[in-house]
């Protein structure tokens, strides 16, 4: 927000209850172009619902998203309405939900085909660019069952890059991922990031937060509690909220509390 | 010991095949219904309000609780006499149509529980993936969701269908002219029961055996894979 368009992507006043429950109160934010969010927060606080609001997949109750200005109303997004956000935003899943019934290859090229309207030939050869630059060219003719998690979650991100978005969600995409695939993962991203791709992603992780993005928005009971430049915000919390939730996501520096070497003591013996 | 004489199934060849060629069209027949009968009640199943809903629930129990020979027998004879007495409205339901129409309803609820598995096997996620790709509800429906119905309903469909032709041979007990009452029939003229049971329980092997065989074929084609 610091240099060129401020409100290349903008979310305002988003709201969104289920039932009873307010999961999304007002939820306003921007992100300039080529630079990269995080939104961070503990289970529940709205992170996921958000970007789904965002891409169409939930109708909110009010607010807007804005690209360069132009409007885009979610709460008229539907299930069955042709999606207008679709292809300028792209959103990659925690479960990659690569379509099991295609290889690999058919994943990335069918949305080029049916959305952009790109030819066959254009498409496959656009998928196969993209593919060797992330040096995957030799898993696509792949069922997609027969990827491992890391390799899946990379052609997921590869569809949503293909169909050339300007922003680009990612919805926890390294957490269910082993340490090896999730680094592989994270270097996709970094190249996404130094080629000036827009994005905002959920994480976790705070030490890869620290590196990738310029902005940390922090959601709290559906509410952006606090947000600013990344290392100002992570090493000086303004809340005693966000101060608690980057404490509690630390690995713990006790492994074993006494309660389990109690336990396993007790448990040695009988176990001989 | 008994004198096996193969010849008296040469001798009636034609009604033989005439037989064999009844029970397929009756097959075919069933299977069709079925098919129709189970998309009917799958949709009133998963797509209505509750009113609907319950009393289809209670259909497709009563229809796979009952035994279908019961069923046939019973709308053969008694059907149509309610009809006339207390409607005071004659139906005439000819054995074939009785047939049909009492396997394709038993089938038919079977099939409806499988096509409803297939809708359930539907990754849901995937379909989210569709739509946050700007796929169109058509693309959708025909690249994602069909692709997987099919994968998860085929093999079960398959074997429902071999089971469907199995039960078929209950017909002959409404007289209707499919293989074992044919070579009942044919049993009564010649005494040689022997060589005629044995040649029902070869063609039904030979009508089921290729069913069974694309039944194996689709589980190992589509069955259960990971992703």
């Amino acid at each position: 927000m610091d240099n060129g368009h401020p409100s290349f992507f903008c979310v305002s006043g988003l709201r969104k209850h289920f039932g009873t429950r307010v999961v999304l109160d007002g939820v306003s934010f921007e992100i300039g172009k080529g630079r990269t969010g995080a939104l961070i927060g503990s289970s529940g606080s709205g992170k996921t619902t958000l970007l789904k609001c965002v891409v169409g997949l939930e109708k909110c109750d009010a607010g807007h998203v804005a690209l360069e200005g132009m409007r885009f109303v979610s709460t008229r997004a539907s299930w069955f309405q042709p999606n207008t956000i679709a292809s300028r935003i792209g959103l990659v899943f925690q479960d990659y939900n690569l379509w099991g019934t295609m290889t690999a290859f058919e994943n990335l090229t069918l949305p080029l085909v049916r959305v952009k309207g790109v030819s066959s030939a254009e498409a496959r050869d656009r998928a196969l660019t993209l593919a060797r630059r992330f040096r995957l060219e030799h898993l696509l003719d792949r069922p997609t069952h027969r990827l491992s998690g890391g390799e899946r979650q990379r052609f997921a991100l590869l569809r949503a890059v293909l169909l050339e978005p300007q922003v680009l969600l990612l919805d926890e995409i390294t957490a269910a991922l082993d340490v090896e695939m999730r680094c592989a993962v994270m270097e996709m991203l970094w190249e996404l990031s130094a080629s000036g791709m827009t994005m905002l992603l959920v994480s976790h992780e705070i030490s890869f937060v620290r590196h990738i993005a310029d902005t940390v928005f922090f959601l709290r009971d559906g509410v952006l509690a606090e947000h600013g430049p990344t290392e100002e915000l992570l090493s000086n919390p303004q809340t005693a909220e966000l101060r608690r939730f980057l404490e509690r996501i630390q690995i713990p520096a006790r492994p074993l509390s006494a309660n389990h070497q109690v336990l396993n003591a007790s448990a040695s013996p009988i176990g001989r | 010991m008994y004198q096996w004489e193969w010849s008296w199934l040469w001798k009636f060849r034609d009604e033989l095949l005439r037989a064999c060629l009844f029970t397929l069209e009756l097959n075919a027949c069933v299977i069709i219904g079925s098919i129709c009968v189970g998309l009917g009640l799958c949709a009133l199943r998963v797509a209505t309000p509750a009113v609907i809903r319950k009393p289809v629930v209670f259909l497709v129990e009563f229809l796979r609780a009952l035994p279908v020979l019961i069923l046939m027998i019973w709308m053969f004879f008694c059907l149509p006499i309610l009809f006339r007495d207390v409607l005071n409205y004659p139906i005439r339901l000819t054995a074939w149509t009785t047939a049909v129409i009492a396997l394709a309803m038993n089938m038919g609820a079977y099939f409806s529980e499988v096509f409803r598995a297939g809708l359930a096997a539907i990754p849901t996620g995937e379909i989210q993936a569709g739509y946050v790709c700007g796929l169109s509800r058509w693309d959708i429906a025909r690249r994602i969701a069909i692709p997987h119905t099919l994968r998860s309903i085929l093999p079960p469909l398959a074997n429902q269908c071999a089971t469907a032709i199995k039960l078929s041979s209950l017909a002959s007990f409404i007289a209707v002219p499919e293989i074992l009452y044919t070579a009942n029939s044919l049993i009564h003229e010649t005494f040689r029961p022997l060589e005629f049971y044995t040649f029902v329980a070869l063609a039904y092997l030979a009508i089921i055996l290729p069913v069974t065989g694309i039944a194996a074929w689709a589980e190992r084609r589509y069955g259960v894979q990971h992703g």
